[in-house]
């Protein structure tokens, strides 16, 4: 025991020594993570001077009717993307601005489009926009063109059912002026089709918001990508390798049981140490930041630190999975290679990047069991403010003991493996 | 001539000698086939708590059937009590929850006189999202909604209320086909609601290839530290520098081709075959050039999350940034994922190489 004791003092020495320059290199990892989310928020952002979409409109819009239908487009959406719709004279020059991306898209209207409707052949119109890698907001769009073009041509079809009636009737031109009368219903209801759902807010919900959501996301994979910055520290390299051999010698196996066991302690006594001192600076910084969202602009140095505390169970098991991590790579740069991979793949799974509930019920149980889903989990509860629960810190604590074990085992193989 | 053949050999031999290189193309392989099973199952940018008060009441049942029966970006949870459908909400399971009254059919036929709200929703937020859902929701009421308009329509203006004779009327003038078509410039269509769970693979291999290529570089410093190229001149160790960098680059890059084939993101062999060699060479220079900027491999590995990061969030590999264009324009993956959908963008990669070559070239040391 005592010598485990005198190691651990060594070791956390040892990162003391290290605290400035893991320090350095925390606070350039945690600006590429504040910038990331920021970016994202800013993307999403809610606040009274609401984002504007540019979508441009090519064709003939002096028709009064399409005049209406348009700002109908306009506000089929009417809280979070107000959308500005900029007339171009040709599709030449909307595709130019589209791929300069001055405009998000545009929307072609064929000639005598608004003769087309009122006849029933409804020649389409079509909504153009950049094929892209990352297609969520044209998937989104494709899902409100699809509203678009249902809501219109179910209305299409009551006018219709009433002209074919007047006309049945023998009302001759007359039938025109009661389809005109007919459209102004329709478009009233489809102005007012928001009243057809009486909307309430749940009470009592601890589930985060959006933006809460985003920020804990950004806080776990900052959390699974902070090995990186120990890297130097360590990743297996020829001197610690000596070393390890001399405490075999002395110790026997007992020696790497220590040695790994220490050089983890030290590692999430660093880990711990940095989250205060973050927490501490962020305080300060968020207000610097300009970000308005009520979940985020309130969190002081004090509301961090307790945040960054309540996160022990999700940063003991991180600490263990970077440190497995360091011991199974043999240099610096392998281990960064490996960290950031891992941290990448393994966030991507477990919701750090898209929301979890966007995945599949079966991705959900398999994130909700993952160390990074675990994690992640535990700093969900941590920022709504009741603390993680015995079931989100069991699981940790488990897979902490499980990656030490390897750690230790993986050490012991390197220590036995001749030169 | 032997010898540049002899050299490759040598610097592949000792690339895949290197566990974290192998296990950077192993989780490649895996992230492939993870996302690849993500995107195959039901998942829904917004989940749906759907209570129905009787099933098997007409326009209930017409409107769920019309909601669940397409794959769309809604996820629905069939509920089978409203307490259950709103502590769905609660825990946040779902996003919102839709609570079909009994009587919806007499409601919607009331709403053009009354106007009073057909059915309940509870939400945990009004996002982007549930508004998204929300329209879903009206679209799929707004069918017989619109019959109920034609038929109150007709009763006050014609006195008509003979339901077969107004029935047959709508029938008969019913409008098909969809108003608004989905169009990409390029004049691909889209008839098929976009795999938004698979999509973001592509970026994120192209992210990898980037890091490999840093990762080059830190290796390469390494070796030059510890003498390995102490014999080649000074002027000549940037050739050096060029082969051990651009090969695993290269190598990585073949790697991510064959993963976006077999994932089915896969678009035309000229268009990406061009696009990943050119991003290749883009990554080599661009990891050189930021080598040369930090001047050490520790340096260089404190400053690697931080761009992988920035390559994520302004490349278009989960969302399309508007913003900081300036820093984007620096990033080889932005370049890439631009040029494989606009193969036309392919010359600001070749002026990225030919400036990013040139910097290279007017920066190495002479001596």
């Amino acid at each position: 025991m005592i010598y485990f004791f005198r190691y651990l003092r060594l070791s956390v020495k040892r990162a003391a020594k290290a605290f400035p320059t893991v320090m350095t290199i925390t606070l350039v990892l945690c600006f590429g993570v504040v910038l990331t989310s920021l970016v994202v928020m800013r993307t999403s952002e809610n606040d009274d001077s609401r984002r504007r979409v540019k979508v441009g409109v090519v064709g003939d819009v002096t028709e009064s009717y399409l005049g209406v239908g348009l700002s109908a487009i306009k506000n089929i959406d009417d809280s979070r993307f107000a959308i500005d719709l900029i007339h171009i004279a040709s599709e030449e020059e909307a595709r130019e601005l589209l791929d300069a991306s001055e405009i998000s898209s545009y929307i072609l209207i064929p000639d005598g489009f608004v003769e087309s409707i009122v006849s029933g052949d409804n020649a389409p119109l079509t909504y153009v926009l950049k094929k892209t890698s990352a297609p969520l907001g044209s998937v989104l769009m494709s899902e409100v063109a699809s509203s678009v073009s249902s809501l219109v041509t179910e209305s299409q079809t009551g006018v219709s059912a009433i002209q074919e009636y007047c006309l049945d009737l023998g009302m001759g031109d007359d039938s025109y002026d009661v389809g005109e009368e007919a459209n102004i219903v329709y478009i009233s209801s489809v102005l007012k089709r928001g009243n057809l759902i009486d909307s309430d807010l749940a009470e009592g919900s601890d589930a985060l918001g959006l933006y809460a959501y985003v920020f804990c996301g950004a806080v776990a994979f900052f959390l699974m990508l902070w090995g990186i910055t120990c890297s130097p520290l360590f990743a297996r390299r020829d001197s610690l390798a000596a070393f390890e051999r001399l405490t075999e010698s002395r110790l026997g196996r007992k020696g790497t049981v220590i040695t790994v066991i220490g050089d983890w302690i030290s590692f999430f006594v660093l880990a711990e140490t940095i989250l205060i001192v973050l927490s501490l600076l962020g305080g300060i910084a968020i207000p610097l930041t300009g970000i308005d969202l009520p979940e985020i602009k309130s969190l002081g140095s004090t509301e961090l630190a307790v945040f960054a505390v309540k996160l022990t169970p999700a940063v003991i098991a991180l600490t263990a999975f970077e440190f497995l991590l360091f011991e199974l790579t043999d240099s610096i740069v392998g281990s960064i290679l490996l960290q950031f991979t891992a941290a990448a793949s393994l966030g991507y799974i477990s919701g750090c990047f898209y929301p979890v509930q966007f995945f599949p019920e079966p991705v959900q149980k398999l994130a909700a069991v993952l160390p990074s889903g675990a994690a992640f989990s535990c700093v969900r509860q941590a920022f709504a403010g009741s603390g993680p629960s015995l079931g989100s810190v069991a699981p940790l604590i488990g897979y902490a003991v499980v990656f030490v074990v390897v750690a230790i085992a993986a050490r012991a193989i390197r220590v036995l493996k001749p030169n | 001539m032997r010898r540049p053949f002899v050299w490759l050999f040598m610097l592949c031999k000792r690339l895949f000698k290197k566990p974290g290189f192998i296990a950077v193309l192993a989780i490649l392989i895996l992230l492939t086939a993870a996302a690849t099973f993500l995107s195959s199952g039901d998942g829904g940018i917004i989940s749906v708590a759907v209570f129905a008060e009787d099933p098997s009441e007409a326009a209930s049942h017409e409107v769920i059937t019309t909601l669940t029966e397409k794959k769309s970006v809604v996820r629905f949870i069939r509920c089978s009590s409203e307490e259950e459908a709103v502590d769905e909400v609660i825990s946040g399971r779902a996003d919102t929850a839709w609570l079909f009254p009994a009587d919806l059919g007499d409601r919607l036929e009331r709403f053009p006189i009354d106007g009073k709200p057909v059915m309940r929703s509870i939400s945990r937020e009004n996002s982007v999202y549930v508004m998204l859902a929300a329209e879903k929701l009206h679209t799929a009421l707004y069918p017989r909604l619109s019959f109920s308009i034609f038929e109150k329509f007709m009763d006050k203006k014609f006195d008509e209320t003979d339901d077969a004779l107004l029935e047959r009327y709508y029938s008969d003038s019913y409008v098909y086909g969809d108003l608004v078509g989905i169009e990409f410039a390029g004049g691909e269509t889209s008839d098929e609601p976009e795999e938004y769970l698979l999509s973001p693979l592509r970026g994120m291999l192209a992210v990898a290839v980037s890091l490999t290529s840093a990762a080059s570089v830190m290796y390469f410093f390494i070796d030059r530290d510890k003498g390995t190229f102490a014999w080649i001149p000074v002027r000549k160790q940037i050739y050096v520098q060029l082969a051990s960098v651009i090969i695993p680059t290269v190598i990585t890059g073949a790697v991510a081709l064959a993963a976006i084939k077999a994932s089915g993101l896969f678009t035309s062999f000229a268009v990406e075959a061009a696009s990943a060699l050119l991003f290749c060479v883009d990554c080599a220079l661009f990891s050189i050039l930021l080598g040369r900027i930090c001047g050490s491999a520790l340096r260089l590995g404190a400053v690697i999350p931080a761009v992988m990061l920035a390559e994520i969030a302004l490349s278009p590999v989960f969302l399309n940034i508007e913003s900081f264009k300036f820093v984007s324009y620096l990033l080889p993956p932005y370049h890439y994922l631009t040029a494989v959908y606009r193969p036309f963008a392919m010359i600001n990669m070749i002026i990225y190489a030919a400036v990013g070559g040139a910097l290279c070239l007017l920066t190495r040391k002479r001596a």
